[in-house]
């Protein structure tokens, strides 16, 4: 009797501890045995400014093989990683900067305050430059500044390239390229994937707009070079019978760096907006002088105490001869512009110690001090980069559907997160500057958490394009930016 | 062959269902416990001063006290169905305790005086569980104080009075839910409450072997003012987060309304079912107001929209002979959290409970009461929608549970 007894008490104190089953997993319709990553710095996992070794370690893709790893434990996933958590390139000519952390600076107005910092004062290490090609094949095929021609092009990783003008070679490729003559899609098919994500075409757009849309070297990409180049890379990456899910661009705008240092930050008191309005009530007197009032006029700019528009610089024409104009909402100004000459050399609007009080009209006109025109996107800048963007989204769209391929729509999530946020387990999102959590420090890449938020949309996307049941990943895990 | 009856009461309880929920605790009493915590009609002594001060008057020793403890070991299971994260709680063994005693002067009228732990919660997450930005844990405690009088209206029908002070103490730490940091962040809320309130029943047998019992509770609302929030964050955070703060709130614990009857079916055993209605919808938020607010640290307001819930009783108890009973009982608690508001800081479910226990009498005045219950939480999948946070729960706890009764 006594044992009966035992026998339920050990049942009830057994059966405490509620359990779940563990919830099943599948490929669907997708076999994960092999799995590649291609694309670009989003995809090699670049933050803050650089690619360096835990960036790389927190990479979407190496978050999405963790997770594939649940329907194929025998997957392999191997990335170039750098020597070290530094990152940067230390060679001649040009050299890249180690990786940005937030730290105190202090500004032109002796102001300290919190914001990105280069991570060491020391040169990147050397390391970082050999060629790991040997140790390959790697399933991260993730090239920082590859537009989607890059993907095809032989020769991108051949260290001679580098020294050229213009460069016909990428350092972050030539440091794992399997030969001097091999191509990342080339590289990429040795590992005959199973399954592939490419996330590419950002730089065929981006490269031009972080730079103002101001640098010959770096123009928009063509349509029909998109069209070409995309389909190309697609239908060799097809071509051993892979499934694969692809994505596409997001509009500029999603990202801070266009968003940060609005149009009107010119941010002032009464008395200097008081001080503003008679230097521009002159230039706009000296203008109609020279050249009429119907075209002075324009320069009479209204300043007020708060928010006023930048100036920005234009071609100097017969109706705008002095080749200046307010910034206009919708405009742009990227994030690399020189905020301490903004805060103190009238960066923007008026740089009186280039003044210097002189009676000489001239001198008020040369010190009136617009913003170069690779410091904004205006209006029509904006234009041209949102209809290449689209076009290339049509591309990347009708590609998915001829192939059977996941698109995974990142245009559509980067704006939800943009006018939303996106909250994982009380913890929001969004894309404002060091602050919003998603953006490193560099303002156009991701942080950990971000690229965690990128890697739960490609799964989701994949499960319910291919029957199959992927778990995606807890985001407040990964590594948000370290606050001093 | 005595036993053998304590098994198969459970086995035969388990087919029956009936009550607890929110941060209720319903161990008030050993012998309660042992048959489905029914106490409303029954006369087991100085324990009705929570159950009902209605039935002290007509209880038939003159003086009689009792003391008891529980000990609560539960565990609750979560389970995220989008990123199959699964994990279990580390609660600490709770102990809620008992003490009562009650004086008859003149025939008719009763004194008592009553401490116990109707309300309270242990609850402890893993530090670095998914939920950590809703709760990391929780220890709610509280005490009620309650002199209680009786007064015999009729030879069968009782009604008593008690007056309740509530003191508690409450202790919340979770992670800080920044969006960036280094994923040590912290805040720690502590402090003190307390409240005023009532117990009111009335206990009638309208025929010999028949007992009924009605009784009502009063909302308490539990003051903390002024009580310490500190904030564990880098020196690059602490002008949004200053380090120690000063938090004030409220916390509602419910009133009720409680019936039941018991009925003498032989000699020995008895029959007895118990409701309870109980009004959780004075819950409906979880308001922290800083003393100190800054861009990052508004005043929290978390909703809860609780739900009013009716839980039913069913028990037994069998006198086998003058000094042993045994007893049984069964429970059906429904959650007065709803789905969309589920926060794992109270991780409740609808409750199975299902008990026994005994007393035996060692000598004239003095005997032991034992009960065990053990309380299945029947799994759900719950989210906490203003924080898109959620997936399947379920729990369990065992309660084995100790007392003595005194009484002449």
């Amino acid at each position: 009797m006594k044992n009966i007894i035992y026998i339920v008490l050990a049942f009830v104190i057994f059966s405490c501890k509620p359990k779940f089953d563990e919830i099943e997993t599948t490929g669907g319709e997708v076999d994960f045995s092999r799995y590649v990553a291609i694309g670009n710095s989003l995809t090699a996992g670049y933050a803050d400014g650089t690619l360096y070794k835990s960036g790389q370690e927190n990479s979407y893709p190496s978050m999405l093989a963790e997770q594939f790893k649940t329907v194929n434990s025998g997957l392999v996933f191997t990335q170039p990683l750098m020597a070290d958590d530094n990152g940067g390139f230390h060679f001649d000519p040009k050299g890249f900067p180690v990786k940005r952390v937030l730290g105190y600076a202090t500004d032109c107005t002796g102001k300290s305050s919190l914001g990105p910092v280069l991570a060491t004062s020391s040169a990147p290490n050397p390391a970082n430059f050999n060629n790991i090609g040997a140790s390959g094949p790697y399933q991260n095929m993730g090239v920082p500044g590859a537009r989607v021609g890059h993907l095809l092009y032989s020769g991108y990783g051949n260290a001679a390239g580098l020294t050229t003008s213009p460069a016909t070679a990428n350092p972050y490729y030539v440091r794992f390229a399997s030969s001097p003559n091999a191509s990342i899609l080339e590289d990429a098919m040795t590992s005959n994937p199973s399954f592939f994500t490419l996330w590419i075409g950002n730089n065929d757009v981006l490269l031009h707009a972080t730079r103002g849309a101001a640098d010959p070297s770096e123009p928009l990409t063509s349509f029909s070079d998109f069209k070409a180049a995309y389909e190309a890379v697609i239908s060799r990456l097809v071509s051993g019978g892979a499934k694969g899910a692809i994505a596409n661009i997001p509009d500029i705008t999603s990202i801070p760096f266009f968003t940060t240092v609005g149009w009107n930050a010119l941010d002032i008191d009464s008395y200097t907006a008081d001080n503003l309005n008679i230097i521009f009530g002159n230039v706009a007197d000296i203008a109609s002088a020279k050249y009429g009032a119907a075209i002075g006029e324009q320069y009479r700019i209204k300043y007020r105490a708060g928010k006023n528009g930048f100036l920005m610089e234009v071609p100097k024409t017969a109706s705008n001869p002095l080749g200046f104009r307010q910034l206009k909402e919708g405009e742009f100004i990227v994030l690399t512009v020189n905020q301490n000459a903004m805060k103190c050399s009238g960066y923007g609007s008026f740089n009186s110690a280039r003044w210097g009080f002189s009676s000489n009209p001239d001198s008020l006109l040369v010190a009136v001090n617009p913003l170069k025109n690779y410091d904004v996107l205006d209006e029509s800048e904006i234009y041209a980069i949102r209809t290449a963007t689209t076009g290339f989204n049509s591309v990347i769209a009708e590609a998915a559907s001829r192939h059977g391929l996941a698109l995974v729509d990142m245009y559509s999530f980067m704006a939800t997160i943009k006018d939303q946020g996106i909250m994982y387990d009380g913890v929001n999102y969004t894309p404002r500057f060091v602050l919003g959590g998603a953006f490193s420090l560099d303002g156009v890449h991701l942080t950990p958490r971000g690229y965690a938020i990128v890697a739960n949309k490609f799964i989701s996307t994949i499960n319910s394009n291919f029957e199959a049941k992927i778990p995606q990943v807890s985001v407040n895990n990964f590594p948000g930016i370290a606050m001093p | 062959m005595k036993q053998f009856f304590i098994i198969a009461g459970i086995s035969l309880m388990s087919y029956a269902t009936v009550y607890a929920g929110g941060f209720q605790v319903s161990l008030q009493g050993q012998k309660q416990i042992g048959m489905g915590h029914i106490g409303v009609p029954m006369l087991f002594g100085a324990s009705s001063i929570y159950f009902n001060p209605g039935a002290l008057p007509m209880l038939k020793t003159k003086f009689s006290a009792n003391a008891g403890v529980s000990f609560i070991s539960s565990n609750v299971a979560f389970q995220n169905k989008t990123t199959n994260y699964t994990t279990n709680t580390e609660n600490p063994m709770g102990t809620p305790l008992e003490l009562y005693a009650n004086y008859i002067l003149k025939d008719k009228i009763s004194v008592g005086l009553g401490i116990y732990t109707p309300f309270g919660s242990a609850v402890q997450w893993e530090d670095d569980w998914e939920g950590r930005y809703l709760i990391q844990k929780i220890q709610l405690r509280s005490f009620f104080i309650q002199p209680t009088v009786g007064y015999k209206v009729l030879d069968n029908l009782g009604i008593g009075v008690g007056f309740v002070y509530c003191t508690g103490n409450v202790g919340i730490t979770r992670a800080l839910p920044l969006p960036v940091g280094n994923s040590e962040e912290y805040t720690e809320l502590s402090g003190k409450a307390s409240g005023v309130g009532a117990n009111i029943g009335v206990h009638f047998s309208p025929v010999e072997k028949l007992n009924l019992g009605l009784t009502f509770k009063t909302k308490i609302n539990m003051k903390a003012e002024d009580q310490e929030a500190t904030f564990s964050v880098p020196n690059s955070l602490a002008e949004n987060f200053p380090a120690t703060n000063k938090f004030s709130t409220e916390l509602p614990l419910p009133g009720s309304i409680n019936f039941g009857a018991s009925y003498l079916l032989t000699e020995k055993l008895t029959l007895a079912l118990e409701m309870n209605f109980v009004q959780w919808s004075a819950y409906d938020s979880l308001n922290f107001d800083f003393e100190t607010n800054t861009a990052g640290l508004p005043d929290s307001k978390n909703p809860r929209h609780y739900q009013n819930t009716m839980s039913l009783r069913l028990g037994a108890d069998y006198k086998i002979n003058d000094n042993i009973s045994a007893r049984a009982g069964a429970y059906y608690d429904p959650s007065p959290v709803p789905d969309n508001y589920f926060s794992p800081e109270t991780p409740n479910s609808n409750n199975l409970g299902l008990s026994c226990g005994a007393s035996y009498v060692i000598m004239e005045k003095l005997s032991i009461d034992a009960s065990f219950l053990y309380i299945m939480g029947l799994e759900r999948e719950s989210y906490y929608v203003p924080s898109n946070f959620g997936g399947s729960y379920k729990g369990s706890a065992v309660v084995p549970g100790i007392g003595i009764t005194y009484q002449f």
